[in-house]
């Protein structure tokens, strides 16, 4: 039961990053790409594992797990984060690589625990 | 990029965002895949407390390191499928790893007094995710590379 409801919201979260994705893509710029989606759905992710602390009280630990590890795990990504932080550092963009690394994680840091907060964990 | 919708033939092939259903299609399985081998892992290797999340940070690892491999190949073969790559890429290992657990824990580690611990968990997951991408980027660069540069006997010099 647990492993389907994970799997369900591990798809929502994929195609969701996904659309981002796309939906991102298709704004013409005329600045050089950095990865805006990644880092969009990174924030919104640790957000809403951080609000996932309250659901187990409330509707019990499938849904926690469907939450945090399907949807939030399923959102967010860690290996196009540093793909992309690779890929900038080879085209010798170090301070938007660097800004690449800071933004995710203190942004992710600062959303998680907003989340928390809110769910009252 | 978009193909224009040429009645219900183009709409049904087409969706909003441009990609095709089986983009979606793909990016859905490839997306279950990797959210089902992460959950697996994670009940096979449970986080003990205080200790380190090494299964997520293994996932992390390999999984940057498959990403980065695959990117370069890719650039060297664009004429890959773009549904494939969607399947394999945003797809398996876009949903195999995950930032927020890594946040998360980094989090829990430092409320219930381990900061130090949080700090450590959070700088490998960094250091050894780009150690693991730049290794990648540079193993996908060779095996993308045409054979003539590999050193086959024809062609080589082109």
């Amino acid at each position: 039961m647990t492993a389907l409801l994970v799997g369900l919201f591990g798809i929502a979260g994929a195609l969701l990053r996904f659309a981002v994705d796309g939906w991102l893509a298709g704004f013409p710029s005329p600045r050089r790409h950095w990865p805006w989606a990644t880092l969009l759905v990174n924030v919104a992710g640790s957000f809403v594992i951080g609000l996932s602390v309250g659901v187990t009280a409330v509707f019990g630990p499938e849904w926690h797990s469907a939450l945090a590890t399907g949807f939030a795990g399923g959102l967010t990504t860690f290996s196009s984060w540093t793909t992309a932080t690779v890929r900038l550092a080879s085209e010798r963009r170090y301070l938007a690589a660097a800004a690449n690394i800071l933004a995710n994680l203190l942004l992710g840091l600062a959303a998680a625990g907003a989340g928390i907060a809110v769910s009252g964990g | 990029m978009r193909a224009p919708l040429a009645g219900r033939a183009g709409a049904a092939s087409t969706t909003d965002s441009g990609y095709g259903w089986r983009v979606w299609t793909a990016v859905a399985a490839g997306g279950l895949l990797g959210t089902e081998v992460r959950y697996a892992l994670g009940l096979l290797f449970p986080d003990q407390s205080g200790e380190l999340p090494w299964a997520t940070l293994g996932i992390n690892i390999v999984g940057s390191f498959t990403l980065a491999a695959l990117t370069t190949i890719w650039i060297a073969r664009p004429q890959t499928a773009f549904w494939l790559r969607a399947a394999i890429g945003p797809g398996v290992l876009g949903s195999f790893t995950t930032f927020s657990a890594v946040v998360f824990s980094t989090d829990q580690l430092t409320r219930t007094g381990l900061p130090v611990l949080g700090l450590l968990y959070l700088g490998l997951s960094v250091l050894l995710g780009l150690a693991a991408a730049a290794a990648g980027w540079r193993t996908g660069r060779v095996l993308g590379a045409p054979r003539a540069f590999r050193g086959a006997p024809r062609g080589a010099g082109q």
